[in-house]
């Protein structure tokens, strides 16, 4: 019966098709430009990325960093305080037969790495904070499910992984979005299924909006196209948080929640090669009530890459070849 | 699925390296799109992920997030266009429904930012050696 109730209740979340005609939700907040509230130059050679950012609970980011191959496993942190850039990669024999999907950070800082090898199965690496691998994990998911998200639950060392079932999954269930929490041994103890799908043939033309985050209180915020989806840590559904966006056409590519609030990415619909538009908001999980809508000054760029409640939002500069951190608070 | 054809080509003779590398044909894993940091700008890049992805021509199926930030770079490091440091310059084009042509040039700018193989050297150097 609860099954039947989850498929109900997140049937919606999924649903990929924009509007044929963007429009503007008209009870927003105006939008706020950030400033620069303080800037810290870090003496650290400036760098590209691939994906989304990742930070931890000292306000340390994490990157996937963009060497010649995105399949690489390797990830770059960059420190909140004086200390030095660590980089994390796996040794040379898995680092080889394994492909970089998605990764993770615990509060901790511990990182945790998903790969798949050869045969399509997903294999979650992870490295303690001295930065050497301290378990490999095999995800009991089925070859076609793509993932394209992965939390980590570090209180109980459970996975949650979503994404899609691929062309290769039978009928039924290609093109569906899949969504599974896993044990720490890998085991599927939860499979979210849901009735809706994404749209496989529009996969190589904008950029997926599936994305997960534990957040403090211990529960999994899924974001999707046009709300957040709140779970427990066991997978059962809490509630649902309609997103109002200043351009329904925005597609949403990242959250973080902190203290009660839940930061959303949106950018621009444009197309591959370009530059993206930024537009930043934070909305009262409790209450749904979007709180701030929020553009980056051009001090500040386009590269948003934390929040906290506290703090606001942290921006990485390209400052003269080397990286600066600048923080713009939301109050 | 629509996708582009790419063709990469040697700049420098205009000669084909590379009859074309269709993301389609990078085994049975899509690519797909996400946004990346290219040059401090994020832009969106086009990733066929997976070990099932390796084209048939020997071109990584991440070979096209390369390609979208070096054509994105192009044009915000002008300036720092020189001969490649770390591989031999493109050209690019895609296919006529989404043409794409340009002559870039993988820079080694500060502007532009570690990449490639000087950001494998970087992190080498910042890493434990590990046996």
């Amino acid at each position: 019966m609860w099954f039947v109730a989850l498929v109900l209740l997140l049937g919606p979340a999924f649903q990929h098709t924009p509007p044929a005609h963007p429009k503007k939700s008209s009870d927003l907040p105006r939008t706020t430009v950030l400033v620069a509230s303080s800037a810290k130059r870090l003496g650290i050679p400036f760098f590209n990325f691939y994906g989304q950012a990742k930070q931890d609970a000292g306000g340390n980011v994490y990157f996937h960093a963009a060497t010649r191959r995105y399949s690489d496993s390797s990830i770059i942190r960059i420190p909140y305080g004086d200390s030095e850039p660590k980089a994390y990669s796996l040794p040379e024999k898995p680092a080889r037969e394994t492909a970089f999907i998605a990764f993770d950070v615990a509060p901790s800082g511990r990182v945790y790495v998903l790969s798949e090898n050869a045969d399509h199965r997903s294999i979650v690496f992870e490295f303690g904070g001295d930065g050497d691998i301290s378990s490999r994990t095999e995800l009991g998911i089925p070859p076609s499910a793509r993932v394209a998200s992965m939390s980590v639950f570090e209180a109980t060392g459970n996975f949650f992984v979503l994404g899609y079932y691929d062309s290769s999954a039978p009928d039924d269930l290609r093109g569906k979005t899949f969504m599974a929490l896993t044990s720490p041994d890998g085991k599927v103890f939860r499979d979210l299924k849901n009735s809706r799908a994404i749209d496989l043939n529009t996969l190589g033309e904008k950029p997926l909006t599936l994305c997960s985050y534990v957040g403090e209180d211990g529960n999994l915020y899924v974001l999707a196209s046009d709300e957040i989806l709140v779970l427990t840590a066991s997978g059962d559904f809490m509630r649902r948080i309609k997103l109002r966006k200043p351009d329904d056409a925005a597609l949403t590519t990242k959250l973080i929640v902190s203290q009660g609030l839940a930061a959303v990415w949106l950018q621009s619909d444009s197309a591959v090669g370009k530059a993206v538009e930024l537009t930043l908001e934070t909305v009262d999980i409790g209450t749904g009530r979007v709180v701030g809508v929020y553009s980056a000054s051009d001090e500040l760029g386009d590269n948003a890459v934390t929040f906290s409640r506290s703090e606001g939002f942290v921006f990485l500069r390209n400052d003269g070849g080397k990286v600066s951190l600048l923080t713009a608070h939301i109050r | 699925m629509r996708i582009p054809v790419l063709v990469r080509t040697l700049s420098v003779a205009g000669l084909i390296l590379s009859a074309s590398a269709l993301a389609g044909a990078c085994g049975d894993r899509i690519g797909s799109v996400q946004t990346s940091c290219c040059g401090g700008r994020t832009v969106n890049t086009r990733v066929c992920i997976g070990m099932g992805t390796i084209c048939a021509d020997g071109t990584g199926g991440d070979f096209f997030c390369s390609v979208d930030c070096d054509l994105f770079q192009a044009g915000a490091c002008d300036q720092a266009k020189e001969p490649s440091g770390s591989g031999s310059p493109l050209s690019l084009i895609e296919a006529s429904d989404r043409r794409l042509i340009a002559d870039t040039r993988p820079s080694s700018s500060a502007a532009c930012g570690l990449r490639g193989e000087k950001l494998e050297q970087w992190i080498r150097t910042n890493q434990r050696v590990r046996q």
